[in-house]
């Protein structure tokens, strides 16, 4: 349709564009418009009858509304030419202008007036957002609601919707007249966390159901505690840290997933950290105790918006001595055995470092070496370690022992 | 009417049973078909448009001869493109066993001789391998069709009859449109030694024997035929350039300025001993033999030209194993050219020859000879050698793809064809990693678009051609370049609306990971889908280079019409003459035809020493092969192969080579080696091993190895003591020491938030529904600076997810200058977590780089660094920066339960401990480090992998060096011009943060008196290569 009078309106312009060449002859024809003015509404066919007479060539009438324009042909009938509207320029509401062209010149020209289609059941068109808001008192959500006619027409300003909100055990329920064609309302947050499920209607038509979702608000300061299965500091087991509930200013616990850092200073000031994220509120991270006698100072974060006390975590050591012995040889260093806080073996893995310096104290190397059945042992090779004194260091669980050895240039095996 | 020539006969049965049998088993892993079947598929589906948007961002396919193609399109609107393939691949065979048939007929000019030449072709391992290995079809046809020619061109310049200038020309015209090197190249080697050879043989008929044939005979000769070898060269030069116009078109508007890709064909094959093989050993093959009888041969008057241009061919062949070729060809054209043709065409041309000489040794005077000075036994003996010989290195070259796979096991593509189909997936480019020549095909069944491609001439984004790689795809194999190249499309994916990657490499998942990728889908043929967020939806309209009408046209229609009036002029015309029932006269080169008899006594013995030196090179060879790879012949041998083993993963044989005292069995040895994860044991690649042997007794031995392993993140160096012991004539390692550590709980709990992503929750063929969009998280730009730190210009800060759901960030920052004129943009790639949980910070710095080597003429580093960072060439000093950084929903590798423990500073480096405490094992966990200055204003940001992996409730020790900021110099600072999903920083932090606390980020640094800066505070990010 828009193509054939596209093509059709082509036609016309090549035609006249071909008579610019002539002089612009003066209009000799007369027509007038016999339809008797009316108010229409969208959907209703509408045809314009002119009376026209006096012209050599058949005369157009171009439509303009909202959607674009068309040019039409007349049909002629006994005294009249009629000109019937397409589909798409009777059913948008709005002002409709018309001119009736010769040649491209105007004869005449005029507007009429489609009125939306209120005798039917109306289509709502809604649009909601934001989707979740921050709870407290500031926040909001936006319902915007155009009720349409049956050819998407926008009723006439003033027609009512009402707007209904469910939050836990209340529906509200408000009445908005539209103006400039929408209806809107501002949903506001509550202060609980939750969903707000929305939805309008406007006479007989409603909406789907539109969902909002209320999320807690920044976090208040908060509280931790620690759990631990001992206080020695062994190396393996793991103390667990936790959060209390952690709220919003309006007691909502906050929402699944946030990041709380226990950010632990030691007793040497190195800053440790371990992790966790929340669940109903609850933060949990763990981490293993020290291998040696530790002082912790545990704080959480969550950062910018909240922090919480801080916890001091004492670690007694575990280990209260152990012993070292050399091969005849002095390149083999054996350690052990290793006892606990019990005087049971360490569990394996703790770790056992071995310092080389030369005679002056200058570090040559150091070695690590993770314990087994509550030992472990070192080894000097010759090919690094030549002939001559030397000064170790044997460092376990905060521990140190120095001694001084002689490693000749023979191994003994 | 002559007899059917039953070898030929023969020849062509063997040659289909053969040939014809094996392709279907070896085509498809070969090099080059699939390619072809890719042009195939454009052919078939645009027929007139040379513009093919699948690869590289849109190329032309005038940029290789269509013939082939097109014929292969042809046939698949019958069969599909593989039967086109196959139909073509036939043709092929039977083109090439023909040709073979009318060169060596041509050459001898006795047709019981040709037919040994043409079965020979049939089992000569150039053909075997070219046509199995190399899948190179239009190669194929080309180099036959132009021995099509041969006689042809020979019979219009003896005789100067115009039917003949015509056949030749339309066999010309063939071979142009199917392969356009062959031609050229081939004019060269093969027409002008041809010419040489006519002008001789008119010579040889104006005296009455070959040794009057002097150098005056000779010119007199090339006098009376110059005008129709000058006629004969013009129209075919007319024709070369005619046939393929477009293609000169294009390659005068796009010449080819890339980075030359290596190719082992240049290598020096003494040195790359498998490049030796594949070029050298195997095309020669049992010819390399009979090399002193082909020289003797082409070096006897009658082939002069052929001895010198075969000399040339077999000289240029040998690549870069002496500096002749290079030297003789200019660096430029040595450096585009692929050298093995070089050795294909040589050995073609020794087909006539070695036919020849078949013919003596079964039929003819050599045998005689050879019997009556050796004895029967002995004749039976060497023939059987030479026949076993050839058989043996038919069946090694068939079977190489078997026993050395050059591909990937073959890839199912219906699932990833569907996945590209559905949910308008194709909307956006995919990549495939680790797929090899394979790519092609999956190009060929799909319309989605790719950044690769597999026709490394036609491509056209500076990304790529400024490498020395021919894909992305097997980055990993091309050093720093591949993976500095991938690097630039992961991490700027938008500029390209790059949004899939299917890896069937687990190689690269490291550094998707880091690049903020994450994993989507695993297909049912085990290729994982990884995506991107917020990557923009290809355009509507795309850009594309148009040629003129005239050319498509040209383009589609001269190819096959060049096939057709060959056809019709060569086989139509053949049987109008047979129709006639005339007496043919044989053609006239058959009065060249010489007797055999008396076979040089000398040659004889000057083949069997050539033999034996040829033999004992070969012995040579596999002797030095066996003692460098014999794992436990000395104790560097057994050092060696035990890291390869561990690089291979061959647990089984690292354990034969561990000292069977030691008592670790295999299951304990297992145990130990494979629950070690990380970037070193699983994402590392071998680069170089170096061995130092520090002392050697004849019972044991202690070496200190240097491995330089390459990571697809950064390239590790590792230096190990290790001991050997030799035990009954074998050396072994001793075992090393592993940790010992066990984890206090067998069995525990953890509880954590998961997420969950339905995408669309209604099923709709149209863009998702409006509920169905996520909103975007919101995230927030704490402090943002552009800072200059050794001459590099970066942009750093710290964000925070400041919504209540995860967040996948992306983060882009643009530089200005003072007119605020755009200087550069690039996005955040390792330096930053890109998956931040509700409320989590992350420091970030933006690095601006460039392309790489953009401009040819900067010297590639020798050896591979993916550190590799080409900063921006930045023209003016950039003064001002704007961030724009988006957050997308993230549901997966949220993974925060990695604790820093046990920190300490030593020796001016921080030691520590990171400890695993949830239930997921950490295959690479990253340091983020943030530096503050005394009024804890972010200064730097760096980072440090790990090479191992943290298992869950064990710990991994770390150190960490901090660095040295006195230089760093701030430029500005402010998040004035920082928006976040596209709305300004500054109303974001006021509506959802407006009671920021700022001290935390004080209380949550480390202080550290360093050098420029004083608070230090640890970030940590881990990747998990197997989640659960």
């Amino acid at each position: 349709m828009r193509l054939k009078a596209l093509l059709f309106l082509l036609c016309i312009v090549t035609a006249c564009g071909n008579r610019q060449e002539l002089p612009v002859a003066p209009i000799l024809g007369y027509a007038s418009l016999k339809t008797p003015p009316k108010e229409y509404i969208a959907g209703e066919p509408i045809v314009l009858e002119f009376q026209e007479s006096g012209f050599d060539r058949p005369l157009h009438l171009l439509l303009t509304n909202a959607f674009g324009n068309v040019v039409l042909k007349g049909t002629k009938s006994k005294k009249f030419t009629n000109y019937h509207f397409p589909k798409p320029f009777y059913r948008v509401a709005g002002k409709c202008r018309w001119k009736l062209l010769y040649c491209g010149r105007t004869i005449k020209e005029g507007s009429l007036d489609i009125r939306p289609d209120v005798s039917v059941q109306p289509g709502l068109e809604t649009y909601f957002g934001p989707r979740s808001l921050t709870a407290g008192d500031s926040d909001f959500s936006m319902l915007v609601v155009v009720p349409t006619d049956q050819y998407d027409n926008p009723l006439p300003d003033g027609t009512i919707t009402r707007v209904r909100a469910q939050f836990q055990d209340s529906i509200t329920e408000v009445e908005v007249p539209t103006t400039d064609f929408i209806a809107w309302n501002n949903i506001l947050s509550r202060r609980q966390a939750g969903r707000i499920l929305v939805g309008a209607y406007c006479q007989e038509t409603d909406t789907k159901e539109l969902t909002t979702i209320v999320n807690p608000a920044l976090s208040e300061d908060f509280k931790i505690a620690v759990e631990r299965n001992h206080d020695f500091a062994d190396g393996n087991q793991i103390v667990r840290f936790h959060s209390d509930i952690i709220k919003d200013p309006y007691g909502n616990s906050i929402s699944d997933g946030t990041l709380v850092e226990f950010m632990i200073t030691d007793s040497k000031g190195g800053l440790l950290k371990t992790m966790g994220t929340t669940v109903n509120g609850i933060a949990k991270a763990s981490m293993l105790h020290p291998s040696q006698a530790e002082d912790w100072k545990v704080t959480a974060f969550i950062t910018g918006a909240a922090k919480s006390n801080t916890l001091r975590v004492l670690f007694k050591p575990a280990i209260s001595d152990f012993s070292v012995n050399f091969s005849p040889d002095s390149r083999h260093v054996h350690i052990g055995p290793l006892q606990s806080f019990m005087g049971q073996q360490v569990p394996d893995g703790i770790m056992v470092r071995l310092d080389i310096m030369n005679a002056d104290g200058k570090q040559l190397e150091q070695k690590r070496a993770s314990s087994k059945k509550g030992t472990t042992s070192f080894y000097l090779p010759k090919t690094y370690f030549t002939a001559g004194s030397y000064r170790i260091k044997v460092s376990v669980a905060g521990l140190a022992k120095t001694f001084q050895i002689q490693l000749d240039e023979h191994e003994i095996e | 009417m002559e007899r059917t020539n039953i070898l030929l006969i023969l020849a062509l049965i063997i040659a289909l049973i053969f040939h014809g049998s094996a392709i279907f088993f070896t085509l498809e892993s070969t090099y080059d078909a699939l390619i072809h079947l890719f042009f195939a598929d454009h052919y078939a589906k645009s027929w007139f448009e040379p513009w093919d948007y699948r690869w590289y961002t849109g190329f032309t396919v005038q940029s290789y001869p269509p013939l082939v193609h097109q014929a292969i399109g042809l046939l698949s609107y019958i069969g599909g493109l593989k039967f086109g393939m196959f139909t073509v691949g036939l043709i092929a065979i039977i083109l090439f066993v023909t040709g073979a048939y009318r060169f060596s007929f041509l050459m001898v000019g006795n047709r019981r001789i040709a037919g040994y030449g043409a079965l020979l072709a049939v089992f000569s391992s150039t053909f075997v391998e070219t046509l199995h290995i190399f899948g190179q079809l239009p190669s194929i046809v080309g180099l036959s069709v132009l021995m099509h020619a041969l006689p042809e061109i020979y019979l219009w310049i003896k005789t100067g009859k115009y039917r003949y200038l015509l056949s030749s020309l339309s066999m010309i015209a063939v071979t142009v449109t199917s392969h356009h090197v062959t031609p050229i190249f081939g004019m060269v080697f093969f027409i002008f030694p041809l010419i040489g050879m006519v002008v001789m043989d008119t010579a040889r008929e104006q005296v009455t024997t070959m040794k009057q044939v002097t150098f005056m005979v000779f010119f007199r000769a090339f006098k009376r035929l110059f005008w129709r070898i000058v006629g004969f060269g013009m129209a075919s030069l007319f024709l070369i350039i005619t046939c393929i116009l477009p293609y000169w078109y294009n390659s005068k508007r796009n010449p080819i300025t890339q980075v030359p890709i290596p190719h082992g064909s240049r290598d020096n094959f003494l040195e790359v001993t498998s490049s030796g093989l594949v070029f050298f050993m195997i095309p020669w093959g049992i010819l390399l033999f009979l090399l002193p009888y082909i020289f003797y041969r082409y070096y006897s008057k009658r082939y002069l030209f052929f001895g010198l241009s075969f000399s040339m061919l077999t000289l240029l062949g040998t690549g870069g194993t002496t500096p002749i070729p290079r030297a003789l060809l200019g660096e430029t054209a040595f450096n585009i050219l692929t050298l093995d043709r070089f050795t294909l065409w040589a050995t073609i041309m020794a087909l006539p020859i070695f036919g020849e000489f078949a013919y003596r040794m079964v039929e003819g005077d050599l045998k005689d000879k050879i019997q009556s000075t050796f004895g029967g036994v002995y004749h039976r003996i060497l023939g059987g050698l030479l026949a076993g010989g050839l058989l043996f290195m038919v069946i090694f070259t068939m079977t190489l793809g078997y026993f050395r796979p050059s591909q990937p096991a073959k890839i199912k593509m219906l699932p990833i064809v569907n996945f590209l189909n559905q949910d308008s997936h194709d909307a956006w480019r995919y990549l495939p990693l680790g797929f090899g020549d394979q790519m092609a095909w999956l190009s060929a069944q799909t319309n989605a678009m790719t950044v690769d491609g597999n026709y490394h001439s036609a491509r056209r984004l500076p990304e790529l051609t400024t490498r020395a790689i021919e894909r992305i795809e097997n980055s990993k194999f091309r050093g720093v370049a591949g993976i500095g190249s991938l690097q630039q499309f992961l991490t700027v994916p938008e500029k390209y609306n790059l949004k899939y990657i299917f890896s069937n490499d687990k190689f690269y998942d490291p550094i998707l990971y880091f690049c903020g990728w994450q994993r989507l889908q695993q297909l049912e043929n085990g290729i994982m889908v990884w995506e991107k967020l917020n990557v923009p939806p290809l355009p509507a309209i795309m850009p594309k280079e148009d040629v003129p009408v005239f050319l498509k046209i040209m383009w589609g229609i001269i190819p096959i019409l060049t096939v057709l009036v060959a056809f019709f002029i060569n086989i139509q015309m053949l049987w109008i003459h047979m129709l006639k029932a005339k007496q043919k006269k044989p053609p006239s080169y058959t009065e060249r035809a010489i007797s055999y008899s008396g076979f040089s006594g000398r040659l004889i013995t000057i083949s069997h020493v050539w033999s034996l030196v040829v033999l004992t090179c070969i012995c040579f060879g596999i002797y030095s092969f066996y003692i460098h790879n014999s794992a436990q012949h000395s104790p560097l041998n057994v050092v060696k192969a035990y890291y390869n083993a561990l690089d291979f993963k061959m647990f089984e044989e690292a354990h034969s080579l561990i000292d069977p005292n030691s008592e670790i069995d295999l299951a304990q040895y297992m145990l130990e080696v494979s629950v070690t994860d990380g970037i070193l044991s699983s994402y590392a690649k071998m680069d170089s091993i170096g061995v130092e042997l520090l002392e050697e007794t004849p019972t044991a031995a202690k070496a200190k190895v240097n491995t330089v392993w390459i990571t697809p993140l950064e390239k590790l160096q590792k230096e190990e003591v290790v001991e050997m012991v030799r035990l009954g004539g074998e050396w072994y390692l001793k075992p090393s020491k592993f940790d010992n550590d066990i984890p206090p709980d067998q069995l525990f709990t953890a509880n954590g938030t998961t997420f969950y992503n339905h995408g669309r929750r209604k099923i709709t063929t149209q863009q998702t529904h409006h509920e169905d969009v996520l909103q975007q998280p919101v995230l927030e730009i704490l402090s943002a600076k552009l800072v200059n730190f050794e001459g590099h210009y970066c942009v750093i800060g710290e964000l925070q997810n400041v919504d209540n759901v995860p967040a996948d960030v992306v983060i882009k920052a643009t530089l200005y200058n003072e007119k605020d004129i755009e200087l550069a943009n690039h996005n955040a790639k390792y330096l930053i977590k890109h998956k931040l949980m509700p409320k989590e910070t992350t420091p970030f710095r933006i690095n601006f780089e460039g392309i790489a080597w953009s401009s040819t003429k900067d010297t590639l580093p020798p050896t591979f660094d993916p550190d590799q960072f080409t900063p921006v060439d930045l023209s003016e000093q950039p003064l001002k920066f704007n961030i724009q950084a988006a957050g997308n929903v993230a549901n997966t590798d949220l993974y925060k339960a990695v604790a820093l423990q046990e920190l300490q500073l030593a020796n001016g480096s921080y030691q520590g401990t990171l400890y695993n405490s949830g239930i997921q094992e950490v295959t690479i966990p990253q340091l983020l480090v943030s530096y503050y200055n005394a009024d804890h204003e972010l200064l730097w940001v760096d980072h440090q992998f790990l090479t191992e992996g943290v298992r869950v409730q064990r710990k991994q020790y770390f150190e960490y060096e901090p660095l040295d900021l006195l230089e760093l110099e701030t430029i500005h600072s402010g998040t004035e011009n920082c928006f976040v999903n596209g709305l300004p920083n500054a109303a974001i932090s006021a509506k959802l943060f407006p009671t920021r606390n700022r001290t935390h980020v004080q209380e949550q640094v480390q202080p550290y008196s360093g050098q420029g800066f004083s608070f230090l505070k640890f970030h940590l990010n881990s990747y998990i290569g197997n989640p659960k």
